[in-house]
């Protein structure tokens, strides 16, 4: 056996995958643990450390005042606040809404936003953030503390994780106009956290009882749904793609037919009602041609039914 | 070393198909990859926030333990490698192949080679998994096993021979 036929063997290997259940579940359990850590050890000791560091502050400003000249008593004081600003900025990092340092976290992404260059790199900083408000809607709505989740608390969460999943989804066809390459890279990533975001959407759903609430994180789970759609079509537009992503594109556009076919029957106006169910017949007949060209124009059908579904 | 829920994401999203890849040929059952998996990925949390050290290299870093937790559940249960059993890699982790044929070649592939790797020595199978299977370079291979990269350069290339010969005459290395 040559060399190469050798590797070409090892290389299957490739196909050994975890099930993607079990991955998201020991994602939430190591996040879990990673919590409770950071509860028992990590917090407490930045706080004695910012403590520390505010009292090193005061210390090194009155001790120094008259010893230090002034250029260099400037330079401590910066240098100071820096740290402890450091030390504010981590605090914030996993802080929750509710708490003082949830808004400092809110300004840093803001900032980090405006600062990030390129749609590329903008795709993968929405698509974190989303993940972040993800992680806080769950804890919210699994935690006890947030056993009476307050709508008032929740709702700017899961607006402002749609915002992040629309703003990913619109750097992504810009990203695709003009690198389709990168593109192809971001929308795998994309296809990977979309399925884990609603999965944990799904979890909260089922946990929040709040109806103004529940309705707003439908709407979140029909935007992760678009941007998974998205993704994939990114992938399958690419020439020289795996067929692995057309057929899952194949499945999900298939899925939503079915799942907008039930939905039509219940239309008040019959005249968007025989619309839709046209639309929908000809993406299925399309979706059985085969070809990658039918089944982008397939999904572009469903996403026009889509539409007119919401216009009703 | 202070880091964010989402850099742990990364790092997650980014090695958790190749460290359960690694332990599930490693060991016999698909729980104890799971298992073995993330305790990975937990003393990787507790190092990080424990020793507050940088980790020079997250993927060796997760390899070594991976490759030690590996070591500890032979140790524990007193077992040896097991060849992989017919039903061990269930159909449902390959992909969806156009045809059926494809598929049942794909699979046939995967078990030759499975079995063919479990019947190696464990040193050898590490390497073949590294540089062929996830691509690693000899030098971060060496950060991982300790050996310098001329050992394993050599130790690669017999690797290669002792699977070769398994795979063409199994049972023989």
């Amino acid at each position: 056996m040559e060399d190469r036929e050798l590797i070409q063997k090892i290389k299957t290997l490739e196909y050994i995958k975890p099930e993607a259940n079990w991955v998201l579940f020991c994602h939430r359990e190591l996040m879990n643990e990673m919590r409770r850590a950071a509860e028992a050890a990590y917090e407490p000791k930045l706080r004695i450390q910012g403590i520390r560091g505010i009292a090193d502050f005061v210390n090194n400003v009155l001790a120094s005042g008259f010893r230090l000249v002034p250029s260099k008593a400037i330079l401590t004081s910066v240098v100071t606040l820096g740290m402890l600003g450091g030390v504010l900025f981590s605090f914030a990092q996993n802080a929750l809404p509710g708490s003082f340092f949830y808004s400092l976290k809110m300004t840093s992404e803001n900032a980090a936003l405006w600062a990030v260059p390129g749609e590329g790199n903008r795709v993968l900083l929405h698509t974190k953030l989303a993940e972040r408000r993800v992680i806080e809607l769950n804890h919210m709505a699994m935690n006890a503390e947030y056993a009476e989740v307050n709508a008032a608390t929740v709702l700017p969460v899961i607006e402002d994780f749609k915002n992040q999943v629309l703003a990913t989804q619109a750097n992504l066809e810009k990203l695709a106009r003009e690198d389709k390459h990168n593109a192809v890279t971001k929308a795998r990533l994309i296809t990977q956290v979309t399925e884990r975001y609603k999965t944990s959407l799904l979890e909260s759903y089922a946990t929040i009882t709040d109806s103004t609430t529940r309705e707003t994180l439908r709407e979140a789970i029909a935007y992760t749904e678009e941007a998974n759609l998205e993704a994939l079509t990114v992938i399958a537009s690419a020439s020289d793609e795996n067929q692995e992503f057309v057929n899952q594109l194949r499945e999900e556009v298939l899925k939503k037919i079915v799942s907008l076919e039930t939905i039509a029957k219940d239309l008040e106006d019959s005249n968007i009602r025989d619309q839709v169910a046209l639309l929908l017949r000809e993406a299925e007949k399309l979706l059985s041609s085969g070809t990658t060209q039918d089944l982008l124009q397939a999904l572009e059908m469903v996403l026009n039914a889509g539409k007119l579904v919401v216009t009703d | 070393m202070i880091f964010t829920e989402e850099q742990f994401t990364q790092i997650y999203n980014d090695h958790i198909q190749r460290i359960y890849r690694f332990c599930y040929l490693k060991v016999s059952s698909r729980e104890d990859a799971q298992d073995i998996t993330s305790d990975v990925f937990l003393k990787f949390i507790h190092y990080v926030q424990k020793r507050e050290r940088e980790i020079e290299n997250t993927r060796a870093f997760l390899y070594q333990t991976a490759r030690n937790l590996v070591i500890d559940y032979y140790r524990r249960r007193e077992k040896k490698p097991l060849p992989l059993d017919e039903d061990l890699l269930e159909k449902e982790e390959v992909p969806q192949l156009e045809s059926p044929e494809k598929a049942a070649i794909l699979f046939s592939d995967i078990n030759e080679v499975s079995n063919a790797l479990k019947n190696i020595h464990t040193d050898y199978a590490d390497l073949i998994i590294w540089r062929y299977l996830d691509e690693l370079e000899i030098p971060e291979i060496s950060e991982i096993n300790g050996k310098s990269e001329g050992a394993n350069r050599v130790a690669l290339s017999r690797a290669l021979k002792a699977l070769r010969g398994e795979l063409e005459v199994p049972g023989k290395v």
